[in-house]
């Protein structure tokens, strides 16, 4: 037999499971815009006892015995992968499109304008050898195609010094979120051993995870005691309570990062891959950026260079000067200017052998045409439209590529954060509903107090004044 | 499946960035009249665009020089013109000279003439044009064309010698048989007729180099109406892969706006109602 106090007992559990129901419901609402908050779920199991002298088992009321957080690991794993993809082509895209600007067409202001005005001052010398207005034209437009080369060299190494410095600040990052991560490996751990709820911490964790897999293509590793393994291109990352540095050195073959296990130089494992945002960085700095450099740049060498034997032909002795300067060991565009000689003296621009001769100004313009049909250089070296024609249009499919590509991954992590909404996500309506049923609970939890209150005012007070 | 507030915000954003970013991609379109802003709106119509631009640069230059290789030609025809001019009023001195009733002194005279006519011949022969020699010596070249290279040549370089040897002597003869160099002999009146058919040697010459010359002419002429044409088919190819057409752009931006619009609707109706509106 159950004592006389169980109906309040039975009562009072129902009250306390409901005020959690409604802490956790309320804890709920206060989250629902949290970012990596996951909904929160109150586990009631009923309190059962096992009544003396074999006369089976009796429920005693409710209890809560945990307070699970409803995540569903799958889905995560599945959402930082793309979301990893969207991030390394989101980088990729506003790469593309600065380049795009760089290169400024189609437009009446870019390199190959300025290539067209420069062959054309050929021309006009050819028709006029020695007039010096057609001189001091040529000198002009030969400047002018050097300032646009060079000024387009120095936007482009300035957009490769602001991937560098995005680098720079992603490894950083990371770096922090591993120290933070291995932390929160340690207080979970210790959280469970104490068996407190950790509920908040592992989304605190998450959002860190979410974060670093976002940055790097990162993978975790979650373990039975709580704590997580991050790897990082099959090279652990951060282990537990144990975080490891990452590094990267930049070399003439591209940036190569590396995970610091100490202090000696072959502590440092190198790494063949890396995704998110900083593997994006590195895929625009050297797939993108660099690739598009190497290509102009190779192709103004040898238009360049064919204009200068071309031009040098025209002196009768091999002391002859080129028409344009630049430096033969490094890089053309950030170096190219109009020989200074001629700069000074427009006048001793030539256009052939002798005073009334086109010929090499003609061959000039033909070769910078593609028409060019004499032996001293390869014709196909000139022909410069096509070749910026070439370099333009694979600039542009490439950036469209990545644009569709970024946008189909823009859909799909969209996708994929409502699939984990559905799972984790508080939906207002929900919890209001749930309050209003925990309010309810409560309300009869109340009432069975209120009813047991009323048998025990009978049994005490009004019981056994017969006869009175 | 579970609808959550967050991913009701989380769609219609989505959405509405969409509709804004295709927006504003009419607008630009509207605003510049170009359809291609940027090399990936079209990789290949940019190719095309970009390749226009330079066969424009390269047509005009073209132009350019057809223009200064007919001012060339133009000048030659008149300087032959004025040479023909001279020659056939020589041929006409000569012819009075040939007969005999005109007296000695009136030979005299017309061989004055003749030598003031020989010296303008002569400086016809060697006008210079940008310190070139319009008839004779090193001549200027023009390309004209893709593949097409045009020059004048030595005008005065004939099959049979030199043009200006030929008038040269002609002349001389000329003056000398009006008036001899030894004061006691007469004019020589014969040869003075045979000279009058050197003279018209000369003018066929001539007219044959004019010939050759008018056909280089309306060989540019063909030319720089084909450039000018030429202009104007870029320009109209130019604009049919670069420039948008704007009664298309504007409708699409009507069609754009009105999606925005119900799309602003709808998510104003999803976001704002909740259950607490409809609790007591």
């Amino acid at each position: 037999m159950s004592s006389t106090f169980t109906t309040l007992e039975i009562g009072k559990s129902a009250l306390i499971a409901a005020r959690h129901a409604m802490d956790v419901t309320g804890h709920n609402i206060a989250n629902a815009a949290t970012p990596g908050y996951s909904l929160q779920r109150v586990a009631l199991e009923p309190i059962i006892q096992r009544i003396p002298l074999g006369m089976g088992v009796s429920g005693m009321g409710v209890k809560v015995t945990d307070i699970t957080r409803i995540r569903d690991r799958f889905v995560d794993a599945v959402l930082r992968s793309e979301k990893e993809k969207k991030a390394a082509l989101a980088i990729q895209k506003e790469v593309f499109e600065h380049m795009q600007i760089v290169f400024a067409e189609p437009s009446d202001s870019s390199i190959r304008d300025s290539m067209d005005f420069f062959w054309a001052a050929w021309h006009d010398l050819s028709s006029e050898p020695d007039s010096a207005s057609a001189k001091a034209q040529l000198l002009e437009a030969g400047r002018s195609l050097c300032d646009l080369l060079r000024h387009l060299g120095s936007q482009l190494d300035s957009l490769l010094v602001d991937i560098d410095s995005g680098i720079d600040a992603i490894v950083a990052q990371v770096n922090m979120l591993a120290q933070r991560i291995s932390s929160l490996n340690i207080e979970i751990s210790r959280a469970l051993a104490r068996k407190e709820p950790v509920g908040d911490l592992l989304d605190k964790r998450d959002l860190l995870l979410d974060e670093l897999t976002e940055l790097t293509g990162a993978t975790v590793n979650y373990l039975d005691d709580g704590t997580v393994q991050v790897n990082l291109g099959g090279v652990r990352l951060v282990d537990g309570a144990k975080h490891y540095g990452l590094g990267y050195a930049r070399t003439p073959e591209g940036v190569k990062f590396h995970v610091i296990t100490g202090p000696e130089d072959n502590d440092r494992i190198q790494l063949d891959f890396i995704g998110g945002s900083l593997g994006g960085h590195k895929i625009a700095r050297e797939d993108v950026v660099l690739r598009f450099r190497q290509q102009l740049s190779e192709s103004v060498r040898k238009v360049i260079e064919g204009i200068n034997t071309i031009y040098e032909s025209s002196y009768e002795t091999d002391s002859g000067i080129a028409f344009f300067d630049f430096d033969k060991d490094g890089d053309i565009l950030t170096t190219i200017r109009v020989n200074d000689f001629l700069v000074q003296n427009p006048g001793e621009i030539k256009a052939g052998t002798g005073p009334l001769d086109g010929s090499i100004a003609l061959a000039i313009a033909d070769f910078i045409e593609g028409t060019y049909d004499g032996s001293l250089v390869d014709p196909s070296d000139g022909n410069f439209a096509e070749k910026w024609v070439a370099i333009v249009g694979s600039l542009g499919i490439d950036a469209q590529k990545v644009e569709s590509a970024f946008d189909t991954q823009e859909l799909l992590v969209k996708e994929l954060e409502n699939r984990k909404d559905s799972i984790s996500g508080v939906s207002l309506d929900e919890e209001i509903t749930n309050l209003i049923r925990e309010q309810h609970a409560f309300n009869a939890a109340s009432r069975v107090i209120t009813v047991a209150d009323e048998m025990l005012d009978t049994i005490i007070n009004r019981m056994g004044l017969g006869g009175r | 499946m579970r609808v959550t507030d967050l991913s009701i915000e989380r769609n219609f954003l989505h959405n509405i960035f969409k509709l804004e970013k295709r927006l504003a991609r009419l607008q630009d379109q509207a605003s510049s009249g170009r359809r291609i802003l940027r090399p990936q709106d079209d990789p290949i119509g940019t190719g095309r665009a970009v390749y226009l631009r330079h066969d424009m640069a390269v047509n005009n230059q073209y132009q350019r020089n057809i223009d200064k290789a007919k001012n060339w030609m133009e000048q030659t025809e008149s300087a032959l013109a004025h040479l023909t001019n001279v020659i056939t009023r020589a041929r006409e001195l000569a012819l009075t000279g040939a007969t005999g009733t005109t007296p000695p002194d009136a030979k005299k005279a017309i061989a004055v003439e003749i030598e003031q006519l020989w010296e303008e011949a002569i400086s016809v022969l060697e006008t210079t044009v940008d310190k070139r020699n319009l008839l004779t010596g090193a001549m200027p070249v023009w390309k004209v064309a893709r593949d097409v290279t045009i020059t004048s040549d030595d005008l005065t370089q004939l099959e049979d010698g030199d043009l200006k040897e030929y008038i040269n002597v002609t002349f001389q003869q000329l003056k000398y048989a009006l008036d001899p160099e030894d004061p006691s002999q007469e004019p020589d009146e014969d040869a003075i007729q045979q000279l009058v058919g050197d003279l018209d040697d000369c003018l066929d010459k001539i007219l044959s180099q004019r010939a050759k010359n008018g056909a280089r002419l309306r060989r540019l002429d063909i030319l720089s109406e084909k450039a000018l044409n030429m202009d104007i088919e870029y320009e109209r190819l130019l604009s049919n892969v670069e420039e948008v057409d704007l009664v298309e752009v504007v409708v699409r931006l009507k069609s754009q706006e009105a999606a925005y619009q119900a799309a602003l609707a709808v998510g104003a109706r999803l976001i704002q109602p909740s259950l607490l509106d409809h609790l007591r």
